[in-house]
C-alpha cells in the first residue's frame, strides 16, 4: 500500500510543493496539512505514516528561526506527537523544519518542550545559497544505500550553525564534507560554520531527522543531482514497512 | 492644472482634496507615462508586437505583465519594474519594495499567477568613489549597494522565489540609481485573461493594512531628485514585509481555481486610488473608505486612497463567491476587507465618514490628462577616440584589469545570498561550473514538475553603450539578451522580450535619443520575430545637486528575455568539456569597434564605435541563432559548450569557460586578425564561442555563417595567446585572483 505522508504548512512555509513532489516521486502519497487545521483536529496526524516539516520562513522567523511554529507545535500537539512517535512513525524536518525541531526540543534530545540547543546565525552572518556535499554518518533506515559516498544537495539558509548545550550527546546524521570526503568546518564547503561539520542530526531513537540542506531540490535528473531522492525513497520504504 | 480647473468649472463645484490627489497620481509620469505618450513610443513598440503577431503570445502590455504560452495548458509571464527614486534615498526599503511590487505583478497577472523567478539589477555610482565626489543629497554608492543586497535577501528569500540573476553595474551618472527587478510567473492558460468586473462584483482588498507610509510615491518618483529630496519625501518610502505577501501568494491560486477571482490587480503606485480606478475603468466603482483596514486611525480620505502601503491586492469577486473567498483567505491567514463594489455608472465614487469624497467620471480620469507636444532634437555628438593598442607583451596587465573591472568581476558574494533553488524547478541557476562560481548568464527552470519543457530567462544591461550611440545600445541590448538565451538552448522562434528604460528628464536631446532607441528595438524585434510583451519606462533620471549641478543618468535600457526550451535535458552549458576540442568563434568580431567596452573604461575613455553594424546586420544574427538551435536538436548535439560574447569581450567568456571547466585554452589571435586588444576585448555581441570535438568539421556545421577556428581546449589550467610570432601564457590562478578580488571588499 502507498503510505500517506503529511507535509505541514504554516504561513511563511515555502518548500511544501517541491517536498510533496519529492514524496510522490519516491512512491509515497503526500498531503499538505495546514498547521492551523492540525491544531484544530490533532488526531488528524495519526492518519499519516510520517510527518515532514518543510523549509521556509514560518511566521516570518522574526523571533528566531522556527520559534513560533515550534511554540504552537509544543503547546497544542505535544501529546499527540508523543503518541505518533511511540507508534514508530518518523518525522523529518528540512531547513526551517530542522530549526523548528530544534526549537521544540525533539532534536537533539527527544525532549519535547525542553530545548537543548539551537540552529543559529551562519558564521558568515549571511544567507548562504550553495551546493554542498554531505556524507551520512551511519547507516540507518534513512540512509540505507547512501553511506560511503558524497551526496550533492542544494543548501540555502541564514541560520544553520548548530549550537548545543555542553555535555549533550549528539547523534549526527550528516556531515558537510570536503573534496576528500572528510567532515569539514571550512567555508564554504560548510556554509554555516556548523561545528564538526554537522549538517543533520537524529533524535536519540533515530525516528526524528533534522537536515539543513534540501534533499527535495535534488530529486530529478534535471536538478543536476538525484542524491536527495534516496532519502525520500528510504522514508517511503520505511513507512511501507518493507 | 488647467485641465483640473476646466473640469471644476464644468462641474460647478470645487474638486475635493481626494479628487485632486487622484488625478495628479493617475496622470503622473510614473502611472501615465506622459513623456512616452507624447513621443508615441509605447504605441510604436505595441505596433511592432502587433505586426509580429506571434502565435504563442498570450498577453501584451495591457495586463500587469506579458505572457507567452509554454504549452497548451500553461502560460509564463514576465515583468520588470524599476524603483529608482526610493532606492536612491532609502535603499533598503526601496529595494525591498521593488521586489514586493514586481512580484505582485506576477500574482496579479490574468486571474492570478504564481511567481517562479526573480531578478535584481542595480546601477549605482562606482562603490569605490571617494565620499567627497558623491553629490550632496545622494547616498554613497557603497551604502546603496550593501543595503540593496541586504534588502534583496530580506525580501526574496522568504518569498521562496528562486533568484534568476543578479547584476551590479556602475556609472558616474547614477547618484539617482537604477533599481530594477524582474518577476517571472506561471499561470494556467485558461486563467491568463482578466475579465472585466461586472456591476455588483465585490471590491475585495487583501493583504496588509493601509498606513501613512508610501504617500506620493508615484509623483515623487516622477520628479527630479534634488538635494533635499531625502528628507522631504521620506514618507514616500516604506519597508516591505515579505511574509504578508507570501501568504497571499499561496492563497491567490487557490482562490483562482475556486472561481473566486474575476479580476485582480496589485496596489502599487497610487495605491487604492489607481488600482480601483484601473479595474473599474469600464464599469465604475464605489468605495467605502471606512472599511479599509488601517494601521493608523488618523488617516484622512485622500491618504487612505493614495497610501502605497505594501503587500496589498485588489480583487473583483463575484458576489456569490464572496463567502467562499473569505473562507479560503482565512485558512491562509490573509486579511481581507470588502471595501466596495463595481457599479455600472462609469463613475469613480468614494465615501468616508458619511461624506462623498470622490465623484469623478472615469472618462475624465483616464481621458483628460493633457499631453504636451515633445520637442525632438539630435544632440551634438561627443565621441572620444580609441587609443592605439599597447604592446602585446603587456597583455596580462590589461587582461587582469578587465577581469577585475566591476562589470566583469566575480559578484557571487552577492549572488550567493539569494536562494536560487527553492521551488525545486531550477535547472541552470545563476552560477555553475566546477567551483559553482562561474556566472551562467542564463536561468533555466522546468516549471511543470516532472516534465522536461523549460523556461529560459536572460538579461542584458550596459550603461556605457548609450554614451556612444543610443540606437546601437538598443540593438546590442536585444542581441545580447537573445544570444545568451540561444546559447543555452532557447528556441529562437519562441522568445519574448521585456524592456525597461531609465532616462533623464525629458529634453529635446533626450527625446531624440529615446526615439532612436525605441525605433531600433521595435525594428529589430520585428526582424527577429521576437515580440516585446512587457515593459516599463522611467523618464526621471535627473538629479539637481545642492550646488546647482544637473546630473543625468546614462541612457539606460535593460532587455530581458523569456523563452521556451523544448527539452531541458539537452541544454548546453559554458564550462569547457574536454582537452583537444576545437574552439570556434561563431559570428562577427571587429577588433576596431571597441566603443563602450569595459576595456576602454579601464583606460578612462568611451571610444567612438560600438560593436554594431546597423539594423540589417543585427537582423541577420537570426541565422546564427537558428543554426545553433538546429544543431542543438540533433540526436548527437555537436556543440559541447557555448557562450554568448558580451561585456569583457572574447576574453571574459574564454576565462569563464576555462574556469568553469577547470581547464585552459590555446588561442591564436591571428585567426581573427587586427589589433590584439580589440580581438580580446571588443564586445562582439551576437557572436558565440563554441566548443566542438576535434574531428568535427566546422565548415559543414556552420556553412554560410561567419566562423573561425580560434584555438583549442587544453588540460593545463592556463590561457595562452599567440599573436604572430609572439606568445603569452597566463596561469588561470592568476586570472582568478584578479577576477575574484574586486567585489567582496565592497560589501564586507
Amino acid at each position: 500500500m502507498t503510505p500517506k505522508l503529511g507535509i505541514l504548512y504554516a504561513p511563511g512555509t515555502n518548500c511544501h510543493e517541491e517536498t510533496a513532489f519529492a514524496v510522490e516521486y519516491a512512491g509515497g502519497r503526500p498531503a499538505i496539512l495546514l498547521l492551523d487545521e492540525v491544531i484544530a483536529r490533532p488526531r488528524l496526524i495519526l492518519d499519516y505514516a510520517a510527518l515532514i516539516i518543510p523549509g521556509g520562513f514560518s511566521y516570518g522567523d522574526h523571533l528566531a528561526a522556527g520559534r513560533i511554529f515550534a511554540v504552537r507545535f509544543v503547546h497544542h500537539l505535544a501529546e499527540i506527537l508523543r503518541e505518533f512517535l511511540a507508534g514508530g512513525r518518523p518525522i523529518l524536518g528540512i531547513c526551517n523544519g530542522d530549526q523548528i525541531l530544534m526549537e521544540t526540543g525533539l532534536l537533539p534530545a527527544g525532549t519535547i518542550g525542553e530545548r537543548h540547543g539551537a540552529l543559529t546565525r551562519n558564521r558568515s552572518a549571511r544567507f548562504e545559497d550553495r551546493w554542498v556535499a554531505l556524507a551520512a554518518a551511519e547507516e540507518t533506515f534513512w540512509t540505507a544505500g547512501l553511506v560511503g559516498r558524497p551526496l550533492r544537495l542544494p543548501s540555502a539558509h541564514g541560520e544553520g550553525r548548530l549550537v548545543v548545550a555542553p555535555g549533550d550527546g549528539l547523534r549526527v546524521a550528516f556531515h558537510y564534507v570536503d573534496e576528500k570526503g572528510r567532515p569539514t568546518e571550512a567555508y564554504p564547503a560548510n556554509p554555516s560554520g556548523s561545528p564538526g561539520g554537522i549538517a543533520g542530526i537524529y533524535d536519540p531513537g533515530g525516528l526524528v531527522l533534522g537536515l539543513m540542506p534540501h534533499p527535495e531540490r535534488a530529486v530529478l535528473p534535471v536538478h543536476g543531482s538525484q542524491d536527495g531522492l534516496g532519502i525520500f525513497a528510504n522514508l517511503v520504504r520505511f513507512c511501507t514497512g518493507a | 492644472m488647467h485641465a483640473l480647473q476646466d473640469y471644476e468649472r464644468k462641474r460647478g463645484r470645487a474638486l475635493t482634496d481626494a479628487e485632486i490627489e487622484i488625478c495628479v497620481q493617475s496622470w503622473s509620469d510614473h502611472c501615465y507615462h506622459t513623456t512616452w505618450k507624447s513621443l508615441g513610443l509605447l504605441r510604436q513598440l505595441m505596433a511592432a508586437t502587433a505586426k509580429i503577431d506571434h502565435p504563442e503570445v498570450v498577453s501584451v502590455f495591457r495586463d500587469n505583465a506579458g505572457g507567452i504560452a509554454l504549452n497548451e495548458d500553461w502560460v509564463v509571464t514576465i515583468k520588470g519594474e524599476t524603483h529608482n527614486f526610493p532606492s536612491s534615498i532609502a535603499p533598503f526599503g526601496g529595494v525591498a519594495t521593488k521586489h514586493g511590487g514586481v512580484i505582485r505583478d506576477s500574482i496579479g497577472f490574468g486571474r492570478g499567477g504564481y511567481p517562479i523567478g526573480g531578478s535584481t539589477i542595480m546601477g549605482t555610482m562606482d562603490p569605490r568613489v571617494p565620499p567627497a565626489e558623491v553629490p550632496q543629497g545622494a547616498l554613497h554608492p557603497a551604502y546603496i549597494l550593501r543595503e540593496s543586497i541586504r534588502a534583496t535577501a530580506y525580501y526574496c528569500n522568504p518569498m521562496g522565489i528562486p533568484m534568476m540573476y543578479s547584476l551590479y553595474r556602475a556609472h558616474p551618472g547614477y547618484p539617482k540609481c537604477l533599481a530594477l527587478g524582474h518577476s517571472v510567473g506561471l499561470i494556467p492558460r485558461r486563467y491568463a485573461q482578466k475579465e472585466t468586473p461586472r456591476p455588483g462584483d465585490v471590491a475585495l482588498l487583501i493583504g496588509g493594512a493601509t498606513g501613512r507610509d508610501g504617500l506620493h510615491g508615484a509623483t515623487a518618483s516622477s520628479a527630479e531628485m534634488a538635494a533635499e529630496t531625502r528628507t522631504k519625501e521620506a514618507a514616500a518610502v516604506q519597508i516591505g514585509h515579505p511574509i504578508t505577501e507570501r501568504k497571499f501568494m499561496e492563497a491567490v491560486p487557490v482562490l483562482r481555481d475556486a472561481g473566486c477571482i474575476r479580476s485582480i490587480t496589485d496596489l502599487g503606485a497610487g495605491g487604492l486610488s489607481c488600482a480601483a480606478g484601473e479595474m473599474g475603468e469600464a464599469t465604475g466603482v464605489f468605495l467605502d473608505l471606512d472599511r479599509v483596514p488601517l494601521k493608523d486611525a488618523s488617516l484622512t480620505a485622500w491618504e487612505i486612497l493614495l497610501s502605497e502601503s505594501q503587500e496589498r491586492m485588489l480583487l473583483a469577486v463575484p458576489p456569490e463567491k464572496l463567502a467562499e473567498a473569505l473562507n479560503i483567505l482565512a485558512r491562509y491567514d490573509v486579511m481581507a476587507a470588502e471595501v466596495g463594489r463595481f457599479t455600472g455608472d462609469r463613475r469613480y465614487r468614494a465615501v468616508w465618514r458619511g461624506e462623498t469624497v470622490v465623484d469623478l467620471e472615469m472618462d475624465f480620469l483616464w481621458g483628460a490628462c493633457p499631453i504636451e507636444e515633445a520637442e525632438v532634437r539630435p544632440p551634438l555628438r561627443q565621441a572620444s577616440p580609441t587609443p592605439p593598442p599597447p604592446a602585446f607583451s603587456e597583455l596580462p596587465k590589461y587582461v587582469k584589469a578587465v577581469l577585475a573591472h566591476y562589470h566583469c568581476c566575480d559578484q557571487s558574494a552577492a549572488g550567493f545570498q539569494f536562494d536560487s533553488t527553492v521551488q525545486g524547478r531550477t535547472v541552470i541557476g545563476p552560477y555553475g561550473g566546477r567551483t559553482g562560481r562561474m556566472p551562467t548568464n542564463a536561468f533555466v527552470c522546468a516549471p511543470i514538475r516532472g516534465q522536461s519543457i523549460g523556461v529560459v530567462s536572460t538579461v542584458a544591461f550596459n550603461p556605457f553603450y548609450g554614451e556612444v550611440d543610443p540606437a546601437g545600445l538598443a540593438r546590442l541590448a536585444v542581441l545580447e539578451a537573445v544570444a545568451k538565451a540561444v546559447a543555452v538552448g532557447a528556441d529562437p522562434s519562441c522568445l519574448a522580450l521585456c524592456d525597461n528604460f531609465y532616462t533623464p528628464r525629458s529634453t529635446p536631446e533626450v527625446n531624440w535619443a529615446l526615439c532612436q532607441m525605441v525605433e531600433a528595438i521595435a525594428d529589430l524585434s520585428v526582424a527577429l520575430g521576437m515580440p516585446f510583451i512587457s515593459g516599463k519606462d522611467s523618464s526621471s533620471g535627473t538629479m539637481q545637486t545642492a550646488d546647482g549641478k544637473v546630473i543625468n543618468v546614462p541612457l539606460t535600457l535593460v532587455v530581458a528575455t523569456l523563452g521556451r526550451i523544448p527539452d531541458v535535458t539537452r541544454l548546453v552549458t559554458k564550462p569547457f568539456r574536454r582537452p583537444g576540442d576545437q574552439l570556434i568563434l561563431l559570428g562577427d568580431l571587429w577588433p576596431d569597434k571597441l566603443g563602450g567596452s569595459v576595456y576602454l573604461d579601464t583606460l578612462g575613455t568611451r571610444g567612438d564605435l560600438l560593436h554594431d553594424a546597423g539594423p540589417e546586420w543585427a537582423a541577420g544574427r537570426l541565422a546564427l541563432f537558428r543554426r545553433l538551435f538546429e544543431l542543438y536538436q540533433r540526436p548527437q548535439n555537436p556543440v559541447l559548450a557555448a557562450s554568448a560574447i558580451g561585456e569583457g569581450g572574447l576574453l571574459l567568456r574564454l576565462f569563464e569557460m576555462a574556469y568553469g571547466g577547470g581547464m585552459g585554452a590555446e588561442i591564436d589571435l591571428m585567426a581573427i586578425g587586427g589589433r590584439w586588444d580589440g580581438i580580446l576585448f571588443a564586445e562582439a555581441v551576437g557572436a558565440f564561442i563554441v566548443e566542438i570535438e576535434a574531428q568535427e568539421d566546422p565548415a559543414t556545421l556552420f556553412a554560410g555563417l561567419p566562423w573561425r577556428r580560434i584555438g583549442r581546449v587544453v588540460e593545463e589550467e592556463a590561457l595562452s595567446f599567440s599573436y604572430g610570432p609572439e606568445r603569452v601564457k597566463i596561469p588561470l590562478a592568476e586570472l582568478v585572483a584578479a577576477w575574484e578580488a574586486t567585489f567582496p571588499p565592497l560589501i564586507a
